[in-house]
């Protein structure tokens, strides 16, 4: 569990990968604009989301050093904080999705089961380092907003899953926003 | 040559209730000055602004000539902070969270101040625990060490010895006697010792009701052969006002 929680801390000692986690982010949104269009966009579309939502979701709640009084004494502005904290979801959000649709293409199975495994492996995942992480800092607000997030995500994904992207993007640079205006003040 | 710390009209308010009416004053560098205050008298809260966790109403904050509210990241490149424990972050050790600094202030290794006092902490056997479960002292100390990180050239120091053993105590107090003696350093330091800022300290600040009283400069108070006892009634006296100049004369 150590660990999960310091590499949401140790910002600037991991940037190496800050281009790889914008190429995965893009790809993924690439697959999931592609799957959209296609006749399986009604049950992918729910997985997609699903996948996306926790990956931002976690997003939303590493923000939360981002207003930590240690963090903002230190010379950092807040785009290098932010990208920092967002690599980790977005590799594993973009990671676990890729690996399965490819999986599944390859041999065929255009079974939900296998974006199911994904989404909710990922989903649980994220669980457990939300939870470490919700043990130290605004526990309420980061837990809300995660649940929320998700549920509502998956819900309205099931049958209007373009809004549900045009909610997790709105939902996502309102809280950006937040956190920057925090960070700043 | 600017000065390193610089506060212009500085003011906070909390809704209605002003906290800092205006704050000006200037700290050279080499200086030490401890600021002394009644509790709620705003000395946090001028700790906060002057480390831009809060933005003043009004004002400004100058390190080195460079404004904190302009150019943030330039100016908290020129100042460290202890970090109280409960504003650390829990979850870190000490180590990785003087890592996050080093590399946050872009320094490859902690400094020879940092790890100086790092050593007279004994904090070795502490450094790799998580935060959370090391003691208030162990904390307040991780805090120090990390407010020295790269060596700033102004350190801001929230009642540093609040917690601190006695041993630990004074390799603060020496180390910061040296950093300001030998490097220069300005150090800034909020305490309820009045009896220390008489002992080690260049200036003294009196912080009453949000107003800064005129700086008195402790070098000059020892030269005119006052003794730290006398220095500490004459503080009650601007703090209390009850004190009476006989008192301070039967010392």
């Amino acid at each position: 569990m150590a660990w999960i929680s310091t590499w949401q801390w140790r910002l600037p000692a991991v940037q190496r990968g800050k281009g790889i986690v914008m190429v995965a982010g893009i790809f993924m949104l690439l697959i999931g604009a592609l799957l959209a269009r296609s006749e399986q966009a009604i049950w992918v579309m729910p997985v997609f989301a699903l996948v996306f939502a926790h990956g931002l979701a976690y997003f939303l709640l590493r923000q939360e050093p981002a207003v930590s009084p240690a963090i903002r004494v230190l010379p950092l502005r807040f785009p290098t904080l932010a990208i920092s904290l967002v690599r980790w979801p977005f590799v594993a959000s973009a990671g676990g999705f890729v690996l399965f649709a490819a999986l599944a293409s390859f041999l065929g199975l255009f079974s939900i089961g296998p974006w199911l495994a994904s989404a909710f492996g990922l989903l649980g995942f994220n669980l457990l380092a939300a939870a470490c992480f919700l043990a130290t800092t605004s526990r309420f607000e980061a837990g809300i907003l995660y649940l929320v997030t998700v549920a509502a995500i998956a819900t309205f994904a099931q049958s209007i899953g373009p809004l549900a992207l045009a909610i997790m993007i709105g939902a996502i640079l309102y809280l950006f926003a937040r956190a920057r205006r925090r960070h700043d003040a | 040559m600017p000065e390193p710390l610089v506060s212009i009209g500085l003011r906070q308010a909390y809704g209605s209730r002003e906290i800092l009416k205006g704050l000006d004053f200037a700290l050279s560098a080499g200086e030490w000055a401890g600021l002394v205050g009644a509790n709620g008298a705003g000395k946090t809260t001028l700790f906060k602004t002057l480390a831009g966790l809060l933005k003043p109403d009004a004002g400004d904050v100058l390190y080195s000539g460079i404004p904190l509210l302009q150019r943030p990241v330039e100016a908290k490149r020129l100042f460290g902070m202890a970090m109280s424990p409960d504003e650390l972050p829990l979850v870190l050790t000490g180590q990785q969270y003087f890592e996050l600094i080093a590399s946050a202030r872009g320094v490859d290794r902690l400094g020879g101040a940092a790890e100086m006092l790092l050593a007279q902490f004994a904090l070795d056997a502490e450094r790799d625990k998580p935060m959370a479960i090391c003691s208030f002292g162990t904390m307040k100390k991780i805090g120090i060490v990390g407010a020295l990180i790269g060596t700033p050239s102004v350190l801001l120091l929230d009642e540093p010895f609040n917690g601190l053993d006695p041993t630990s105590g004074f390799a603060l107090k020496r180390m910061l006697r040296d950093l300001v003696d030998a490097q220069a350093c300005s150090v800034l330091m909020a305490t309820h010792t009045v009896e220390m800022v008489a002992t080690w300290c260049n200036l003294a600040i009196l912080l009453i009701d949000g107003q800064l009283q005129p700086m008195i400069s402790m070098q000059e108070w020892r030269e005119s052969g006052r003794t730290s006892h006398e220095f500490e009634m004459w503080i009650m006296n601007q703090l209390l006002g009850t004190v009476s100049t006989a008192e301070i004369s039967a010392g």
